[in-house]
């Protein structure tokens, strides 16, 4: 049975945990005080420290985070170049630019996800590419100056301030938090089985194969599949409101 | 023989905030700012001129004494 974030510290107490695997869902949700999950992560993370459990997560939550930020942090930036240059901007980007940031700010105040649809993005690097200057075109221009300062220290820094713990794999070493090797058949198990996403499946999968005896995630699908999985021999965790909301 | 694993202290989720409203929320300098605004003024600068220029004359108006 998938359980909720409110149950988090009870368990911890009587189960006695030392090891919490988190996944992308929540460490992002962690690490972006605009989503909705942000204060519920925050207390859960507070239940981990106070019952000095470690956290846990590998290479695919890194990716998948970085690629989560780099979405919600264009959309934020492209805010901040209309309001910075609105009175040199016209035409088409200045339309495309305003209409974003309407849809930017209903989507926040809806409490809905921020992060940018891929097509949007490229038709940004489109219309901001057709800018030229000695340094570069104005895509490369709006990155440097926005993007990259913001996007380059967010994973340091979440490593850091949350103290966040790698399982790696590679092959011929001993792993102390896994049981098996993770295969790559495992995870595509799981993407046939359940019509996971294959980040998800890779990220489930080295779950699935530790001995770490809990999950936090704020997808719901990636609970119940981790849920079933396991059957019983795992504890997964989702935020409250997560369940309420599909209710 | 493996490194101790690091511990998550409480008020993380807080500090990680107090990061992100400074680094990530940060605004451009003047300088910054200054240099975005030159390459938007040079594309406009440009359309500009190509907007002043005469129209190239069809060659067919020419020869049919059009102009």
């Amino acid at each position: 049975m998938v359980e909720q974030f409110s149950g988090l510290s009870a368990a911890l107490s009587s189960g006695n945990f030392s090891t919490c695997f988190v996944d992308t869902t929540v460490l992002f949700s962690a690490t972006y005080p605009l989503d909705s999950f942000n204060e519920e992560c925050e207390k859960s993370f507070n239940n981990l420290a106070d019952k000095q459990v470690k956290i846990l997560t590998n290479v695919n939550v890194r990716a998948e985070f970085l690629e989560n930020h780099r979405r919600v942090l264009i959309a934020e930036c492209l805010i901040d170049l209309l309001e910075d240059e609105e009175s040199g901007l016209d035409g088409i980007l200045l339309e495309k630019l305003k209409a974003h940031r309407t849809s930017y700010r209903r989507k926040t105040k809806e409490e809905k996800s921020a992060k940018m649809d891929l097509n949007q993005i490229k038709i940004f690097r489109r219309l901001l590419s057709a800018y030229d200057s000695d340094r570069g075109n104005g895509w490369e221009i709006f990155c440097n100056k926005y993007l990259v300062g913001r996007l380059t220290p967010i994973w340091s820094a979440a490593e850091q301030i949350h103290e966040i713990n790698f399982i790696s794999v590679r092959s011929n070493d001993e792993n102390e938090f896994l049981n098996s090797t993770p295969k790559w058949e495992g995870a595509v198990s799981l993407m046939g089985r359940y019509g996971l996403a294959s980040s998800d499946a890779m990220i489930l999968n080295m779950f699935l194969c530790s001995n770490i005896p809990v999950l936090l995630t704020a997808d719901l699908e990636m609970a119940e599949v981790a849920d079933k999985e396991s059957k019983g021999s795992k504890r997964i965790f989702v935020p409250d409101s997560a369940i309420t909301v599909t209710q | 023989m493996s490194a101790p694993l690091k511990q998550i202290k409480k008020g993380s989720v807080a500090k990680f905030r107090e990061f992100y409203n400074k680094v990530v929320r940060k605004p451009l300098s003047p300088e910054d700012r200054e240099e975005l605004r030159d390459v938007f003024r040079k594309k406009n600068q440009s359309e500009q001129t190509e907007t002043n220029k005469p129209k190239k004359i069809a060659k067919s108006d020419q020869d049919m004494g059009l102009t």
